[in-house]
């Protein structure tokens, strides 16, 4: 099918000076100071609890639960109502510390997944300048996209993993009356979607940047 | 080895600058610079026949193959 007529003469500037590129960069420039901001916070936290406390300091973990049938009922005057379920409940078991190698351990966790954010950022921060610059097709932004796909891809795995241990953890360790703590095996498939499609465009981005370099090479 | 340029030597016999070639054959002194020096990647045939022209040449005056390794691999894609 052809390209449709005037592809060209688009509306929105998509790289360059002033165009869709260089506003996203902005939004991550935000986004990189927020997180550093939000490092600083949560390092500050840490510490404290550290230093004061340790052993009771609040770790909130999310679980996913299901009520135990006959803890819960479902009626109506109007309508026929044949029972029913109560489907993707979750919520938060919040836990004490219990001790500061605990705590070391959830801050280390907590520590790896912030690093992970911020270096996913910094290196968008980076792309996105060469967009706005206009310059899209250089090797460094390759090796960006590589590792920014990668990187989602292998938190994602290593917070299903986590999510699953802890679950079953928790299932073993935890006694619960009216609901059941799920054994947690989920991942978030879009996530991994997106890890996988930046792998591609970063190859895209590879053929795009030799085919530059070889036409700034031709005579 | 691969292609050997040799714009040096006619541009020695011809009694010719690079700067007055590159004016004559319509391409940038450092596109020129980059064809002399063996670093160009391609050459479009316009320009191989425009430095024909003007260095009163064929191309093989121009270009060369060496027997050896090559600058680099063929793409493969």
């Amino acid at each position: 099918m052809a390209a449709p007529e005037g592809l060209e003469d688009r509306v929105v500037k998509v790289i360059g000076g002033g165009s869709l590129a260089s506003v996203l960069g902005l939004v991550v420039e935000v986004a990189w100071y927020l997180s550093i901001v939000g490092v600083i916070l949560v390092a500050g936290a840490g510490l404290r609890g550290l230093v004061s406390d340790p052993a009771e300091v609040r770790l909130d973990w999310p679980v996913s639960i299901e009520l135990d049938r006959g803890s819960y009922e479902i009626a109506s005057d109007q309508l026929r109502v044949e029972g029913g379920r109560l489907l993707e409940m979750s919520g938060e078991l919040g836990l004490l510390s219990g001790s500061r190698g605990f705590l070391l351990a959830w801050l280390m966790l907590g520590g790896m997944w912030l690093a992970a954010i911020l270096a996913v950022i910094y290196q968008l921060r980076a792309l996105f300048k060469t967009l706005a610059a206009g310059t899209p097709f250089v090797r460094a932004n390759v090796w960006r996209l590589r590792f920014i796909g990668t990187v989602i891809i292998a938190v994602e795995v290593f917070m299903t993993l986590l999510r699953l241990l802890v679950s079953l953890y928790l299932r073993a360790n935890v006694t619960t009356t009216g609901f059941t703590v799920k054994i947690d095996f989920r991942f978030t498939a879009e996530i991994l979607f997106v890890g996988f499609v930046l792998l591609v465009i970063a190859e895209i981005f590879r053929q795009g940047t030799e085919m530059r370099e070889e036409q700034a090479l031709t005579v | 080895m691969g292609i050997v340029v040799h714009l040096d030597r006619l541009l020695v016999e011809r009694k010719m600058t690079l700067t007055e070639l590159a004016e004559r054959v319509g391409i940038t002194i450092a596109n020129l610079s980059v064809f002399k020096t063996n670093k160009a990647k391609a050459v479009r045939f316009s320009t191989l026949e425009a430095l024909c022209r003007e260095l009163r040449c064929q191309p093989g005056d121009l270009l060369e193959y060496v027997e050896g390794e090559s600058k680099e691999e063929p793409r493969s894609d």
